[in-house]
């Protein structure tokens, strides 16, 4: 009974210890709420900001901080000068945690397919952990805002996002009212018979709504999913975009497909290739560009 | 009991044609099935009234749908075929066509293809089918080359020889997933093609492996007899006059080609050339003769019926192959073996 009584009042002591130790804040920290609703605590600005993400990396680099990277996923190639930074693995198979401890980080960018996993271990290291995870184009301007924040650089953000907000305001006035035609878009058709599209809630899908287009892929099951080569020629899409180009996929190749020759895309010969697939797939400041790229290949006479 | 097992076969193949138009006349465009009868006969220039059916309904059936229920009658009926020589020969009830390496052979061949960022089509067929006909008949060729000591090669050397290949090749193949991106490889690509999906999309690819898995289903037959000496042993079977080291490697050679026309039409699918042989086994006993042919048509029904589940089940998405021939397989052979009077006879 004693002994029941000692180690109450130690959970008594502890709790009373925790409380008090939760609710006084060091007076310099701020906080941020990241994409997936987290809370994230930072004291002061960080100087050394370690990105898990090519489209991270690109944020970062276009708000002028290159100089505080001091580590990014390995697939991160642009700017040029991303690719001398140390790179800490990336998203699929592995990130390497002692490579980003021992560069002493105090921040750290994720982006939404970085496994939650990295993101309580690296925190439980003492490295503050931002998520992104951008839905579309307004989503990657708001991240871009909030990264300015986090880094002090708002002036920055303020004019990059205002340049984005401004080309998708012209996009968005120019395809005001038209209709929308169906797009096809695939991401892997080397196996014609039942092409990998793009579905809902994926970037891609937000994109096609965005360019003034109808993604046809949108009744499906998950974001990336196999459309059966039936199914396609039932859609009917008036647009097909190749976004397996880089597989050797080509407008060619998709004319041959048999049964395909119906369908008003390959009649009209609207089948584009994207030769540069980091400008629509990856969610950074350049994907304004991926999204103009778009709607001229979905709306070639509203944008010459 | 001749009588008995022809009738058997018959109700089979009705049973397999069945199977096939129904499979036809199901889709996002629905044909009925005397509206494919009309289209089949107009196309054989005997019946002329074209009327009755659009022309979207007809490319749909002649260009998509029936290259693709025929390719799963190939493979269905390729990898029944195999899995009975295979069980037959190394008289191991787990044995199925990718016991000795088919498989990882082929996961190989088609993931190095898969690299390559090229997309092209040789007389309907890409890289990857290709590569994965190749590769299923190459580590199969090194399994037999390891096993073979001072002319013969012995049963359990080759299961040893055909694990440890595929073990290796499988771990190539886990190398080349985990450097993915680098490389430009397409996990998704790779994802289907080892869950299995019938990815016959040309008629070429019918008209070139149709000939092959049929003359290796009849060659199959003509060793029917001596499968079932083989039941008795090795030894046994050398007994009763059997070239026993020659007959393996003819026997092994016809089960592996098989099942390397059936990966490269439709990736690794699992369970059919397992489950089916001992269904057969079940149903009419063990004797190879009339169990070759049953397994084949059998085998194709089946397929025919989980390609088509496969296709509308989730549509307009797609289903793994390989995830409902386990589905529906499983339940219905548990069925089988603890309804069946019959003693077990391997």
């Amino acid at each position: 009974m004693k002994l029941l009584r000692f180690f109450t009042a130690i959970l008594v002591v502890c709790m009373v210890g925790l409380t008090a130790c939760s609710n006084t804040p060091t007076p310099t920290a701020t906080t941020f709420t990241d994409d997936i609703g987290r809370t994230v605590q930072l004291n002061g600005t960080p100087q050394r900001i370690v990105s898990l993400s090519p489209s991270n990396t690109e944020i970062l680099f276009a708000l002028g901080l290159g100089a505080e990277v001091v580590g990014t996923d390995d697939y991160s190639d642009y700017p040029a000068e991303a690719k001398t930074i140390t790179h800490v693995g990336s998203a699929f198979p592995s990130f390497n945690i002692e490579t980003i401890v021992s560069l002493k980080p105090d921040l750290a960018v994720a982006f939404g397919y970085t496994l939650p996993d990295y993101v309580t271990k690296l925190q439980s290291l003492g490295i503050p952990v931002v998520v992104l995870a951008p839905k579309d184009v307004n989503g990657v301007i708001n991240d871009i805002t909030l990264i300015g924040k986090i880094t002090g650089a708002t002036s920055e953000a303020k004019t990059l996002t205002t340049s984005m907000q401004n080309s998708l305001n012209t996009v968005e006035s120019t395809i005001k009212g038209v209709t929308h035609p169906r797009v096809l878009w695939e991401f892997d058709g080397t196996d014609p018979g039942n092409p990998w599209v793009a579905g809902p809630g994926s970037f891609n899908d937000a994109l096609i709504t965005l360019a003034g287009g109808q993604d046809v892929g949108a009744g499906g099951p998950t974001s990336s999913w196999q459309m059966n080569s039936e199914e396609v020629i039932n859609a009917d899409p008036q647009i097909i975009i190749l976004d397996d180009y880089q597989y050797g996929v080509t407008t060619e190749s998709v004319q041959q497909r048999p049964g395909w020759s119906t369908i008003i895309a390959v009649e009209n010969g609207a089948i584009y290739p994207i030769t540069d697939s980091n400008l629509t797939d990856r969610p950074g400041p350049r994907v304004i560009d991926g999204l103009e790229l778009l709607a001229q290949m979905i709306h070639p006479e509203l944008f010459k | 009991m001749r009588k008995y097992k022809r009738a058997i076969i018959f109700g089979l193949a009705i049973l397999l044609l069945a199977v096939v138009l129904l499979s036809a006349s199901i889709g996002p465009v629905k044909i009925p099935i005397p509206v494919i009868m009309k289209m089949l006969l107009h196309n054989f220039g005997i019946y002329t009234n074209t009327s009755g059916w659009q022309a979207a309904q007809e490319s749909i059936l002649f260009q998509v749908r029936l290259p693709r229920v025929l390719g799963a009658v190939l493979v269905g009926a390729a990898l029944s075929t195999a899995g009975v020589l295979f069980q037959g020969l190394l008289r191991n009830p787990m044995a199925d066509p990718y016991i000795i390496g088919t498989a990882s052979g082929a996961a190989f061949g088609a993931t190095l293809a898969m690299l390559l960022p090229l997309s092209l089509v040789f007389y309907g067929f890409g890289l990857v089918p290709i590569a994965a006909f190749l590769g299923a008949l190459g580590s199969v060729l090194l399994v037999y080359r390891l096993a073979r000591f001072g002319g013969k090669a012995p049963i359990v050397s080759m299961l040893l020889a055909g694990f440890v290949i595929s073990s290796f090749l499988v771990a190539i193949v886990m190398l080349l997933l985990t450097m993915s991106d680098r490389l430009g490889l397409r996990i998704q690509q790779v994802f289907s093609f080892l869950m299995g999906g019938i990815s016959v999309t040309y008629w070429q690819q019918v008209v070139v492996l149709a000939p092959l898995v049929v003359l290796g289903i009849i060659a199959a037959m003509f060793f029917a007899g001596h499968l079932n000496a083989f039941s008795i042993g090795e030894e046994g079977a050398a007994y009763l006059g059997i070239d026993v080291e020659r007959e393996k490697m003819i026997i092994l050679g016809i089960g592996s080609l098989l099942t390397a026309c059936a990966v490269s039409m439709g990736g690794l699918i699992g369970f059919v050339g397992l489950i089916i042989p001992h269904a057969m086994r079940l149903l009419l006993g063990p004797d190879h003769r009339l169990l070759l042919p049953a397994s084949a048509l059998a085998g194709a029904s089946f397929l025919v019926i989980a390609d088509l589940l496969a296709r509308t089940l989730l549509s307009p998405a797609e289903i793994p192959i390989g995830v409902l021939t386990a589905l529906i397989g499983a339940p219905f052979f548990l069925y089988l073996l603890r309804r069946s009077r019959r003693e077990y006879a391997f």
